[in-house]
């Protein structure tokens, strides 16, 4: 069954045009100043680059592993890297004081209630997912 | 000697070690500075690859800007020995080095970009890493002077390898040939002999020629030897016909100096110190005519030998010597250029002459007398005759006939008689001046006269002189003396007669009227009718 959804998600990437359902979006908390964010910004805060938003204020970042192909998707559009690759990236910095990787959320649902009670969380989520108490800052393209 | 025939190969040896130490010396200056070019090209590749191995690490580390994980990959660099210090710098400033980074050293320093993890063509900042130059240096340097020294020892070793082939094949059997070489002797037939194993190469080629050449040689000097020994025998002969000559031979030349001469000539000279600065005529008494002569001589073509007689003054005797000349035009080619010499042969012939003379004398003159006899007269009569024809003068004949003469003969002697004939020769001689005084017969003698005066006067008085001086008496022997008388008659050319005969018969007509009146008296002879 796992199999099967990855080579539809597959097939349908590689050969129709991505319906806006399944379009990634990056969201934050509804508190949140920020309306927008670039994909540079984006960039930064989730590869640790960056501990706050444009604005100053802190962030924090929930990885969304929910789903495994959300996430090989979201990062392979965000910095054109594999799951694996970004894991060895994080490798390097495991000794590294100032940056952590940050936090793997596995369910759906403890995200959404982390991202609601978290004003400075940033993450990522489907349209699926999305949800009134998230504000969308960013969208890949499909 | 020695030193000469060691000097090929001295020469050989230091022409190849210098060609290989020069060759070596460049090669390894080259090789030396290739290889120490190499080798900083190399590093330098080194420690672009050794930017490249942190590059990544290093590219997260300014992303995050995480200072622990750049230090460690500064620090980590600087491990390497090839590494003086490194530094990592990002857009905004310099971030983190290496405690080896100086910055003093900006030259050296290598910087490679450090490009943004995520976003190709990105760069987010720069490593920069300081070559241990020092190291690097040494390293070079190192490998270099390893190479340069395998280059000169190699080079070393060819040198020593060539030097002793070519001492081997080449200078050793030279110096061999050389020293047998100088021990040929020309004229010996000792062949040299080929080196081994050169029999088919260059010097065994050099070896036969040196034989051929020899041997060619060898025959020339004995042709030549006996060429020689031929030429000196017939020099000798030749010098011996020269030197031992009768004749008197030389040579003058253009200016008619003496150029050579034999022992004859010195000897016919009366000297032997007869230098070429003196010309020939002036040792002959016909010393003008000569000089005009050689001149012809070598201006006539045609004449190529002339005799002649002449008359030598021999610097002994003070006498002059007659000898018998024989002149030749001789051409002498001396080189490009022919001189004209003259080659002169003399004979003595001083006695053939005197002896010559005596004869003709004798057979002119009368023994007693020695005036003139009648033959002789006869024809200086007719010479004379001719003289006064062509001066248009006249000529007197005196015939003196003695008187008396017969009784002297009778009464004292036949060599009474001959003393008287030459006291009166004598008397006649010193009389006729240079009149011809001729014994004409027994006691009969004639005396001609040449320019006689028209009126006969001269003529008169020498015969009046004539009387007078015969008539004084001779001495014959001791206190002894006799006296003759004569009758003259005289006949004068061309009144008395137009030839000899006609003339004679004129002074005899008259000397016998003479004769008949009663002697010692003179009388004209009478103009003839046919004359007139």
């Amino acid at each position: 069954m796992k199999l099967l959804i990855i080579s539809l998600i597959a097939w349908l990437l590689a050969h129709s045009p991505v319906r806006a359902d399944d379009a990634l979006y990056v969201v934050v908390n509804a508190t949140n100043g920020i309306e927008r964010l670039s994909h540079h910004e984006v960039v930064d805060i989730f590869m640790g680059r960056d501990s706050t938003f444009p604005d100053g204020k802190d962030v924090t970042v929930f990885d969304n592993s929910s789903d495994i192909d959300t996430r090989a998707l979201f990062y392979r559009q965000l910095v054109n890297r594999s799951l694996a690759q970004v894991s060895s990236y994080w490798a390097r910095l495991q000794f590294s004081a100032r940056v952590t990787q940050p936090r793997k959320i596995d369910q759906s649902s403890t995200l959404l209630e982390l991202m609601n009670r978290t004003p400075s969380g940033i993450t990522f989520v489907r349209s699926a997912d999305l949800d009134p108490a998230l504000k969308v800052v960013y969208k890949f393209d499909p | 000697m020695i030193p000469n025939r060691q000097n090929l190969y001295v020469k050989v040896a230091v022409a190849i070690g210098g060609g290989a130490f020069l060759a070596a010396v460049l090669a390894c200056l080259y090789f030396f500075w290739d290889a120490r070019e190499t080798k900083l090209k190399e590093v330098t590749n080194q420690l672009g690859q050794i930017a490249l191995t942190v590059q990544k690490t290093a590219s997260v580390a300014l992303y995050v800007k995480d200072v622990e994980l750049g230090k460690e990959i500064v620090e980590g660099l600087e491990v390497n020995d090839l590494v003086a210090g490194a530094l990592l710098t990002a857009d905004s400033g310099d971030w983190v080095s290496s405690s080896g980074y100086a910055a003093d050293d900006v030259l050296q320093v290598l910087e490679f970009d450090i490009p943004h993890p995520f976003f190709a063509g990105e760069v987010l900042g720069k490593l920069k890493l300081l070559p241990n130059t020092q190291y690097i240096q040494s390293r070079a340097t190192e490998v270099a002077l390893k190479q340069a020294w395998m280059l000169a020892l190699q080079s070393a070793l060819i040198a020593l390898l060539v030097s002793l082939l070519v001492h081997k094949t080449l200078t050793a059997p030279l110096n061999r040939l050389t020293s047998n070489f100088e021990n040929i002797k020309p004229g010996d037939n000792n062949p040299l002999s080929v080196p081994k194993y050169h029999a088919q190469d260059e010097i065994g080629s050099l070896v036969r020629g040196i034989n051929q050449l020899v041997a060619n040689l060898n025959q020339s000097i004995e042709k030549e030897r006996n060429l020689r020994q031929k030429t000196e025998l017939l020099e000798r002969k030749f010098r011996l016909i020269f030197e031992r000559a009768t004749a008197g031979i030389c040579l003058i030349d253009k200016q008619n100096h003496v150029l050579v001469v034999n022992e004859a000539f010195e000897r016919l000279c009366g000297t032997d110190s007869i230098d070429n600065q003196t010309s020939l005529c002036q040792w002959f008494e016909e010393e003008a005519e000569l000089d005009r002569f050689f001149n012809e001589l070598r201006g006539n073509l045609n004449l190529n030998h002339v005799e002649m007689e002449l008359q030598l003054r021999s610097q002994q005797t003070e006498q002059l010597k007659w000898v018998h000349c024989l002149f030749s035009k001789v051409e002498d080619n001396v080189g490009a250029s022919s001189e004209m010499l003259i080659e002169v042969m003399m004979y003595d012939i001083t006695e053939r002459t005197y002896r010559e003379r005596m004869i003709r004398f004798e057979a002119e003159h009368d023994p007693l007398t020695q005036l003139k006899n009648r033959r002789a007269g006869e024809r200086l009569l007719l010479e004379m005759m001719r003289k006064t024809d062509q001066t248009r003068a006249l000529m007197g004949v005196l015939l003196i006939d003695l008187d008396k003469f017969k009784p002297v003969n009778d009464i004292y002697g036949h060599e009474a008689g001959d003393a008287v004939l030459k006291s009166v020769a004598e008397r006649l001689m010193k009389l006729a001046g240079n009149g011809i005084v001729i014994r004409w017969g027994g006691d009969e003698f004639l005396i001609g006269i040449s320019n006689v005066d028209k009126d006969y006067n001269k003529l008169r008085e020498l015969a009046q002189e004539l009387l007078i001086q015969i008539a004084r008496p001779v001495a014959i022997r001791g206190n002894l003396s006799c006296q003759v008388g004569a009758s003259v008659g005289i006949a004068i050319y061309p009144h008395h007669g137009h030839t000899l005969e006609a003339l004679l018969e004129a002074a005899d007509v008259a000397m016998y009227e003479v004769k008949d009146q009663g002697q010692g008296s003179f009388r004209f002879g009478k103009i003839s009718s046919g004359a007139a």
